[in-house]
């Protein structure tokens, strides 16, 4: 990413003094930036042999997303903050719900969505004020389904998800 | 904070340990003629980690996050803080200090201020 993030900078400096020079390929912030620009500009016919050699492959940009990686991939939108652990035997999910009751907890697995919604709702003599939290995670492959459970305590929702017995780490013996 | 560091009483009432990281908790407070109820959110921490002192008429509220995670649970995505809470509110002259009451459950924390009976509201009969 850096690399490419690199390269663009240089066309565009380029750009400013001689608006016929070269338009590498995939400069997506770059049109953002200078959306009047890019229609001025004629591809060269020899671009294509300096562009960086990974520079066209959606997968390369794939292959560094980090939203998608490692293990959860999180909706930011949402407001519940959540941490992530993991050891040998289960995924972990924590959540910081204080004042949540047990009945206002709602924790939902469909596909491989985890939908965890909290709310809760004071009442004084003076004022009525609520709220409702949720958030979804992507668990996953390899997730013990019908083992998930979840606690609460100490105003901590933690989520467990058993990794099933394929994805345990195991010692493979030689021959 | 210019406020705070001329009023005689919080500095005083400022204790010594106070380098390690805290910060304030979101709470609210309730009013009544009977009494003042605080309600502190305290997510992650129980109740041995709580030291509510009460010193010169100020309710000095410090609590640790118990690092309830395992050593073998390995971290793949943080985004709650392991930092402990600190608060620190004073407490009027209406407030009775014997008959405060805490109490601790599902991460909330709630102090009830009892207000003095000389400061409760009456209506005074004519005669």
């Amino acid at each position: 990413m850096q690399h490419n993030g690199l390269r663009m900078e240089t066309h565009f400096g380029l750009l400013q003094t001689e608006p016929k020079t070269i338009k590498p390929k995939n400069t997506m912030r770059l049109t953002h930036c200078q959306p009047v620009a890019t229609a001025n500009i004629t591809r060269h016919p020899l671009q294509g042999l300096f562009r960086h050699p990974l520079a066209g492959l959606p997968a390369f940009e794939q292959l560094f997303d980090l939203a998608s990686f490692p293990a959860f991939n999180s909706q930011t939108s949402a407001t519940l903050a959540v941490d992530v652990y993991e050891d040998e035997g289960n995924y972990y999910a924590r959540f910081e719900v204080p004042g949540v009751k047990k009945e206002d907890t709602k924790v939902e697995l469909e596909a491989r969505r985890l939908a965890v919604s909290v709310s809760r709702k004071t009442v004084t003599s003076e004022s009525e004020s609520s709220f409702e939290l949720s958030r979804t995670l992507t668990v996953p492959d390899g997730i013990h389904v019908e083992a998930i459970s979840a606690k609460l305590e100490d105003g901590l929702l933690t989520v467990t998800l058993p990794k099933a017995e394929t994805r345990k780490p195991r010692v493979i013996e030689l021959n | 904070m210019n406020n705070t560091c001329t009023n005689p009483q919080t500095t005083i009432a400022a204790p010594a340990v106070e380098s390690r990281p805290a910060r304030r908790p979101r709470y609210q407070i309730e009013n009544s003629p009977e009494a003042h109820t605080v309600k502190i959110e305290l997510p992650g921490v129980v109740k041995a980690a709580v030291q509510l002192n009460l010193d010169d008429g100020i309710l000095h509220l410090s609590a640790q996050r118990a690092n309830t995670v395992p050593e073998t649970w390995k971290p793949l995505h943080r985004e709650l803080s392991d930092i402990g809470y600190e608060l620190r509110l004073k407490l009027n002259d209406r407030v009775d200090e014997a008959g405060l009451t805490a109490n601790l459950a599902d991460g909330i924390l709630t102090v009830v201020l009892p207000v003095k009976e000389a400061a409760k509201p009456r209506s005074i009969t004519v005669q």
